[in-house]
C-alpha cells in the first residue's frame, strides 16, 4: 500500500517534531551554549590547543592537621575534572565562585575520617613543545583553610 | 513497494499536484521527496530490534559507565548549576536517595520497555527517566555532546506505536529521525570546531591534550608522534564533514560513512578512552536488524531440524544395531 494513499495518523505532528529537532540542533550548534542542552553545541574538545601550550587538569590536595598532604581526585568528591574546570571563569583571576571550595572541603570532612584543615585546587599537567609533553606543571589555583569537623 | 510509490502525497500523484506550473511542480516534487524520505515504510520488527538494543545499552550505561552521575548526589548543592531545561522544570539538585531512585526507575522501565508491551508508555517512562538522569549529569559545569541522539531516539520510540494504520510508515519516520539526528552530530561537531578554533584545531595539539588528560591504550604510544596526531586531526575533521552523507539514502555512500564512523569511534576509544556509547549505539538504526533476526531464526530452525534428524537417525541406527554387551563396550539403551 502506498503511504500517501492513506492518511498517516499524526503525520503533521511527526513532521513538526522532525523539523523542530533539526532546527534546534542546528541553531543550538551554531549559536547556542551548553545551557541549552539537549540542543547545546557539540563542543567536546572543540577548542584549539597550541602546539607550544599547556595541558592542565583539575585536582585537589588535602592537608591534615599533622601536615600530611595527599591528592584528592575530583571523582573522590563526586565531580569530574572537567566539571571543576567548568566552574572556573575563562578570564583571570581564574578562581572558583566564593564558597565552592569550602563547601567541598567541609563535605569531605563530614564523610571521611581523615580530617583536612587545608584544601587546595590545583591545575596539573604538562607544558607542550611542538605538540609533545616536555615539562610537568602544577599551578595552585586557590586554597581553603579551616577547622576540621 | 518502492520509495516512489510510498512517496505519493495523499492520493495525488505528481501530475495532479504539479499541474499549476513550474513553481507548483517544484513544490510537488519536494512533497514527494519529503514523504519518501520521512515516511519510507520500514518493518516494525526493525524498530523493535533497535529499541531493545537501546534499552539494554541504557541499562548498561546507567549502571556502569555513568557511575559518576550517582556521585553527584553527594556533591554540595552550591556546585549545582542547573541547565536551562532544569531551571524551567524547577528540577532541584539530586540527593543520594533521589538519584538512586531515578537510576532504579530507568533500569526497571528499560526492562519493561524491552518486552515491547505498551511500547509508547514504557518508552516515555524511559525517556523521562533518562532525561532527568542526564540533566543531573550535566548540571555541574560540564555538558557532554554524546546524549542528544539517544534522547531523540527515546522520544521517537515514545511517539511510535507498533500497530495501527500505516504503522510501517510511522516506523520509518522514527528510524529516519534517529538516523538524521545521529548523522547531524558529525558535521555540526566539525562546524563548531571550525567556528571555535578555525583551522588551528586541526593544526594544533588537540589530540595530545586529550591523550594527556585521559588514559588510553593507544594514546600513550601516539603522544610521541605529534605530526601523526596532526594528520589524524585533519582526517578526523574532514571525515566529520563527510559524514553528512549518512543523511542520504544512497546505500554505498552510507556504507562508506558507517564504516568510517565505526573506525572513528574505535580510534577515539583506543586513544583517549571515550566511547560516546549513548550516541554510537544509535548507529544500529542504519541496519536492517529484522533480517538479522530472520537469519538467526532460520539458522536456529536449521540447527533444530538437523539435531532432530540426527537423533531420529541415531534412534534408527540403534534400532538396527545388535544390542551391546555390558562387558567392555559402550552400554546403550539399558540404563
Amino acid at each position: 500500500m502506498a503511504v500517501g494513499t492513506v492518511r498517516i495518523p499524526g503525520r503533521r505532528a511527526r513532521t513538526v517534531t522532525a523539523v523542530t529537532v533539526i532546527v534546534l540542533t542546528a541553531v543550538g550548534s551554531l549559536w547556542g551554549t551548553d545551557d541549552l542542552w539537549p540542543f547545546a553545541p557539540f563542543r567536546m574538545y572543540a577548542s584549539a590547543s597550541r602546539l607550544d601550550g599547556r595541558v592542565l587538569k583539575a585536582e585537589f590536595v588535602g592537608q591534615t592537621a599533622t601536615g600530611h598532604r595527599f591528592t584528592v581526585k575530583p571523582g573522590w568528591v563526586g565531580l569530574r575534572p572537567a566539571e571543576v574546570e567548568g566552574q572556573l571563569p575563562l578570564t583571570r583571576p581564574r578562581r572558583l565562585p566564593p564558597g565552592l571550595l569550602e563547601d567541598l572541603a567541609r563535605s569531605w570532612n563530614r564523610t571521611h575520617n581523615r580530617q583536612i584543615v587545608r584544601f587546595e585546587l590545583h591545575l596539573k599537567g604538562h607544558r607542550l613543545k611542538g605538540g609533545r609533553p616536555v615539562e610537568p606543571l602544577d599551578v595552585l589555583v586557590e586554597t581553603w583553610e579551616g577547622a576540621p569537623r | 513497494m518502492t520509495v516512489d510509490e510510498a512517496a505519493l502525497p495523499h492520493g495525488d500523484g505528481p501530475d495532479a499536484v504539479g499541474g499549476g506550473g513550474p513553481r507548483r511542480s517544484v513544490r510537488a516534487r519536494f512533497e514527494v521527496w519529503w514523504s519518501g524520505y520521512w515516511y519510507e515504510p520500514m518493518p516494525v520488527r526493525r524498530l523493535d530490534a533497535v529499541a531493545r538494543i537501546l534499552f539494554a545499552t541504557i541499562i548498561f550505561i546507567t549502571l556502569s559507565p555513568d557511575h559518576w552521575v550517582i556521585d553527584h548526589g553527594d556533591v554540595p548543592t552550591s556546585w549545582y548549576q542547573p541547565v536551562l531545561v532544569a531551571r524551567i522544570l524547577q528540577i532541584p539538585a539530586p540527593t543520594p536517595t533521589t538519584i538512586a531512585f531515578v537510576q532504579a526507575a530507568i533500569v526497571v522501565a528499560c526492562a519493561l520497555a524491552t518486552l515491547r508491551v505498551l511500547p509508547r508508555l514504557t518508552s516515555a517512562a524511559v525517556f523521562a527517566g533518562v532525561s532527568t538522569w542526564i540533566i543531573w549529569a550535566f548540571s555541574y559545569g560540564k555538558v557532554d555532546h554524546d546524549r542528544l541522539t539517544i534522547v531523540v531516539a527515546l522520544l521517537a520510540l515514545a511517539l511510535t506505536p507498533r500497530k495501527g494504520p500505516d504503522v510501517e510508515a510511522r516506523t520509518g519516520w522514527a528510524i529516519r529521525l534517529i538516523q538524521v539526528t545521529f548523522a547531524l552530530a558529525y558535521p555540526f561537531s566539525a562546524i563548531v570546531k571550525l567556528q571555535t578554533a578555525g583551522f588551528e584545531w586541526a593544526n594544533g595539539a588537540v589530540f595530545a591534550r586529550a591523550i594527556i588528560r585521559r588514559d588510553g591504550l593507544l594514546g600513550d604510544v601516539l603522544i610521541d608522534y605529534p605530526a601523526l596526531l596532526r594528520a589524524g586531526q585533519w582526517a578526523f575533521i574532514c571525515f566529520e564533514l563527510f559524514a553528512v552523507v549518512l543523511l542520504c539514502r544512497n546505500t554505498r555512500l552510507r556504507a562508506v560513512a558507517i564504516v568510517g564512523v565505526l573506525g572513528l569511534h574505535a580510534f577515539t576509544y583506543a586513544t583517549i578512552g571515550i566511547s560516546f556509547l549513548p550516541h554510537t549505539i544509535c548507529i544500529v538504526a542504519f541496519f536492517p536488524l529484522e533480517e538479522l533476526g530472520d537469519g538467526m531464526a532460520q539458522e536456529w530452525e536449521r540447527l533444530r531440524r538437523s539435531a532432530r534428524s540426527r537423533s531420529s537417525g541415531g534412534a534408527a541406527t540403534m534400532a538396527a544395531s545388535p544390542p551391546e554387551t555390558s562387558s567392555g563396550g559402550t552400554r546403550l539403551g539399558t540404563d
